[in-house]
C-alpha cells in the first residue's frame, strides 16, 4: 500500500474526528477491500475502519512517529497529533504514544477536550485498557484541574487576581460536572466488560477527587444507590462489590469526621453506622438467596461479617486459632445479642445452602469453613 | 453437587507431559521472527517480552541456544543516558517495568557491566513519592507493581540503601484490603497479580511477618478451580499466569501444600500447544511467551523434573540469584 494512501486514510479520520465532538464509537470493520472506496466509514455518530487496511496504515504512521522521535523533527505538530491519534485507537497500550501527547497537551499544543473525545472513543472499543484511563486521569490532575483559575483544593492560584469571590463556586461546578461525568463513562464501561478492573480503579479515584469540592452528601447519595442497583444485576463481579465495600467503609469515615452530617443524609433508613452494615448483610442475603451459585456474593459477605465483628464484639482475644468450645459457646449466646443474632443469621444461610446439590452446596460448606477459621466460631 | 460455573474442562486430548524441547523451539522460532506485523504490534513491552524468553529457556536448560552478545547490545541500546532508565525497545520512552526486565536479563546473562547502573539506582530512586509508593515513570502514575520493580532493581544491584524501604513497605501494607490481599493502590480491589508484587516488596525488605498467612492463603488458595486451574479474582476463569502469581504468593508465605499440587499440575499441563510448543492461558487458546514463562516457572515451583529450580520472589532461575548473592524472606 503506498503512503500517499496511508496518509490520506490517516488525514480521512482526524477529519472525522474534528468535526464530531459527538462521536461515542469507535471499531474496526471486517472487510476485504474494495478498490476506490475508502476504508473509513461514518453512521450518525459512530466510525468505522476497515479491516483490510489497518496493518498497513498501523505500520506507516508507527514507522513515521518513530522516525520523528530518532530524527527529533517535529516541525508540524498537526501530523504528530493525527499519526498518534491513529495508532492508539488501533493499539492503546503503546504508553509512549500517550506520553507523546501528554507532552503536547503540556504545552499547549493540543486542547483537553480533543483527548478526552480520543480515549471515549477508544474505550467504546477496549472499555478495559489501563493506559487510556491513566491519560485521562493524567489530563484531570495536569491540565484540566490546573487550567481554572483556582485550584482544585480551592486555594489561590497565585497569579490570579482574587477580587471576585464567585470564581471557586464556578470552579467547584465545573469540577463536579467533569466528575459526575467520568463516573458515567465508568458505568458504561463496567458495563462492557465484566470484572472490569481498570473501570472500577477509575471510579474509585473519581470518587476520592469529590472530597475537594464539597457536597459529599450528595455524591454518596447517588453512589449508593447507583451502586446497589449495579450489584443486583451483576451479582457474580467482585469488582462492582469491591467498590460498595469501598464506598461504605468511606461513607462509615465520612461521618465520624464529621465531614457528612449524618447517614440519613444519604438514606433516612439509617440511623448508625452498625445498621449501615447490617442492612447491608440483609442485601446480600437477599441476593445470595435468590441468586445461586456466586463466589463473590459470599466474599462480599465476609468483608460485612469482618467489619460486624470490629464494631459488634470488639473483643480482646483476636487469634486466628478457634477458640475452646466453652468460649465458643459464650461467644454466641453471651456477648453481644446483636452479634450474636448475626452469627445465627449465618448458621441459617448455610443451612439453606445445604442439599440445594448445586454449586451453592460447595459456597456454603466453604463459608463454614471460612466461619471456623476466620471468625474462629 | 454442581459443577463450578466457571471454569474450564480438561480432557484427554491435552498434553499431561512436559513437552521440553518443543518450547525450547517455539521461544527460539519466536526471538528470530522480525519482520512481521506481530513483531510492530510487540514492540511496546520488547524488553519484558525478552525476559520472558530467555528466562524461560534457561529454566528449560537452553541458554546456551540464546547469544549473549546481541542480547546484551539491544538492552545497552535501550538505556536513556540522561534518565538512567530503560525502554522497551529502542525508540521508545522508559519505564520501571523495562528498567526491571532489562537487570533481570543482564544479570542472568552476566552483562550488568556494560550499562550504566548508577544510572538505573538515580532512576528508581527518582520515581519514589513522599508516602513511599513509587511512579512507574515521569507522568506519575502509581500502582503496587512498579514498588515491586523498584525493590527488586535495587535489589539485583544490591543498592536497596537508595530508597527509603521503610516508606515503600508503609505505602504497600496501605493497599491491603479485608480479605487479605492487596491491590493497585490503597482502596483497589485485591488481585492475585498485585499479591504477588506485594508479598515480593514485603519479602526483599524482610517484612513477611506483618500478614496474617492463615487469611491471604486462605483467600490465595481459593482461587484454585475443580479443573486445577487458578484466577485471579473471584469469579473469573482460570489462567495459567496465575500458577505464578498465586503460587509464588504461597511459597512466599510458606503455603504451597494448601492447594492440589497434582490437580495443578494437570491444568498447567493441558495449557501446552503440543504443535506450535509454548503455553497459553487456557487450553486451546493462542500460546505467547508471557504464558510460556509462567507455565514453567509454576511448573518449576511444584518441583518438575527437566526444569532449573526458580527463585519465588525475583521470577529468575535460583543458581542465578545465588550467584549473585541476593537472599529472599520465604516464611516457614
Amino acid at each position: 500500500m503506498e503512503e500517499a494512501t496511508c496518509e490520506r486514510i490517516v488525514k480521512k479520520i482526524d477529519m472525522v474526528i474534528s468535526r464530531d465532538p459527538h462521536l461515542d464509537e469507535f471499531d474496526i470493520v471486517f472487510a476485504l477491500g474494495e478498490v476506490n472506496r475508502s476504508p473509513v466509514i461514518t453512521l450518525g455518530h459512530k466510525l468505522g475502519l476497515e479491516s483490510w487496511c489497518v496493518k498497513h496504515v498501523y505500520a506507516y504512521a508507527y514507522a513515521k512517529i518513530l522516525h520523528a522521535r530518532k530524527t527529533k523533527r517535529h516541525d508540524d505538530p498537526a501530523v504528530l497529533f493525527r499519526w498518534t491519534q491513529f495508532c492508539l485507537l488501533i493499539a492503546p497500550e503503546v504508553a509512549t504514544f500517550w506520553n507523546m501527547r501528554k507532552m503536547m497537551l503540556s504545552q499547549g499544543l493540543l486542547s483537553a477536550d480533543t483527548d478526552l473525545l480520543l480515549t471515549k472513543l477508544i474505550l467504546s472499543r477496549k472499555p478495559k485498557c489501563m493506559e487510556v484511563f491513566q491519560h485521562r486521569k493524567w489530563l484531570y490532575t495536569n491540565i484540566i484541574a490546573k487550567a481554572l483559575p483556582h485550584q482544585a483544593n480551592g486555594a489561590p492560584h497565585p497569579n490570579q487576581d482574587n477580587q471576585n469571590g464567585n470564581f471557586d463556586h464556578l470552579d467547584s461546578e465545573f469540577m463536579k460536572e467533569f466528575l459526575f461525568s467520568e463516573l458515567e463513562l465508568c458505568g458504561w464501561t463496567s458495563e462492557k466488560h465484566q470484572n472490569n478492573y481498570h473501570s472500577w480503579n477509575h471510579r474509585l479515584w473519581v470518587l476520592q477527587q469529590f472530597a475537594m469540592h464539597g457536597d459529599l452528601a450528595v455524591v454518596y447519595r447517588s453512589e449508593y444507590e447507583t451502586s446497589h442497583c449495579w450489584v443486583s444485576r451483576h451479582v457474580s463481579e467482585h469488582s462492582g462489590l469491591h467498590y460498595l465495600q469501598y464506598l461504605i467503609d468511606s461513607l462509615a469515615s465520612l461521618v465520624k469526621e464529621g465531614k457528612i452530617a449524618s447517614l440519613q443524609e444519604v438514606d433516612p433508613s439509617i440511623e448508625s453506622i452498625e445498621k449501615l452494615y447490617l442492612r447491608e448483610l440483609e442485601f446480600n442475603r437477599d441476593l445470595i438467596e435468590e441468586y445461586h451459585d456466586h463466589e463473590a456474593l459470599f466474599c462480599h459477605r465476609r468483608f460485612l461479617l469482618l467489619r460486624l465483628r470490629d464494631l459488634l464484639y470488639p473483643g480482646p482475644q483476636r487469634t486466628s486459632t478457634p477458640p475452646p468450645p466453652a468460649l465458643k459457646r459464650w461467644c454466641v449466646e453471651t456477648v453481644n445479642s446483636e452479634w450474636s443474632a448475626v452469627l445465627l443469621g449465618e448458621k441459617a444461610l448455610v443451612n439453606s445452602c445445604i442439599n440445594t446439590n448445586t454449586y451453592q452446596e460447595t459456597l456454603g460448606e466453604k463459608h463454614t469453613q471460612w466461619l471456623n477459621n476466620i471468625l474462629a466460631i | 453437587m454442581g459443577s463450578h460455573p466457571k471454569d474450564v474442562e480438561i480432557t484427554d486430548d491435552h498434553p499431561k507431559t512436559l513437552l521440553l524441547q518443543k518450547h525450547a523451539e517455539y521461544i527460539l522460532s519466536y526471538s528470530k521472527k522480525k519482520e512481521d506485523y506481530e513483531y510492530t504490534m510487540t514492540e511496546h513491552f520488547r524488553m519484558s517480552g525478552m525476559y520472558w524468553g530467555i528466562t524461560a529457556m534457561d529454566i528449560l536448560g537452553q541458554l546456551d541456544k540464546m547469544k549473549p552478545t546481541d542480547i546484551i547490545e539491544f538492552i545497552r541500546q535501550c538505556q536513556d543516558v540522561c534518565s538512567g532508565g530503560f525502554s522497551p525497545s529502542v525508540g521508545h520512552d522508559t519505564h520501571i517495568l523495562y528498567t526491571l526486565s532489562a537487570l533481570q536479563v543482564l544479570v542472568l546473562v552476566e552483562g550488568l557491566g556494560e550499562v550504566d547502573t548508577e544510572g538505573v539506582v538515580r532512576f528508581v530512586s527518582g520515581l519514589q513519592n513522599p508516602d513511599g509508593s513509587f511512579s512507574g515513570d515521569r507522568w506519575g502514575e502509581v500502582d503496587t507493581r512498579f514498588s515491586f520493580c523498584a525493590l527488586a532493581s535495587l535489589a539485583l544491584l544490591n543498592r536497596l540503601d537508595a530508597i527509603k524501604t521503610d516508606k515503600a513497605v508503609e505505602f504497600v501494607m496501605k493497599c491491603q484490603n479485608v480479605d487479605g490481599g492487596f491491590g493497585t493502590r490503597p482502596g483497589s480491589e485485591s488481585h492475585a497479580g498485585q499479591i504477588y508484587c506485594c508479598l515480593g516488596v514485603l519479602s526483599l525488605t524482610g517484612q513477611l511477618h506483618r500478614i496474617n498467612g492463615d487469611l491471604l492463603g486462605w483467600w490465595l488458595c481459593e482461587r484454585q478451580l475443580p479443573s486445577g486451574g487458578l484466577n485471579g479474582r473471584p469469579e473469573k476463569l482460570p489462567d495459567v499466569c496465575y500458577s505464578w502469581w498465586v503460587l509464588a504468593s504461597l511459597t512466599m508465605l510458606g503455603r504451597l501444600h494448601w492447594i492440589n499440587e497434582y490437580k495443578m499440575r494437570t491444568f498447567i499441563m493441558a495449557t501446552q500447544d503440543p504443535e506450535t510448543g509454548g503455553f497459553t492461558d487456557r487450553p486451546g487458546d493462542m500460546v505467547d511467551l508471557y504464558h510460556t514463562l509462567f507455565g514453567l516457572a509454576g511448573l518449576s515451583l511444584l518441583g518438575e523434573g527437566g526444569l532449573k529450580r526458580i527463585n519465588p520472589v525475583l521470577c529468575m532461575p535460583q543458581y542465578v540469584v545465588d550467584r549473585i548473592g541476593v537472599s529472599v524472606q520465604i516464611l516457614d
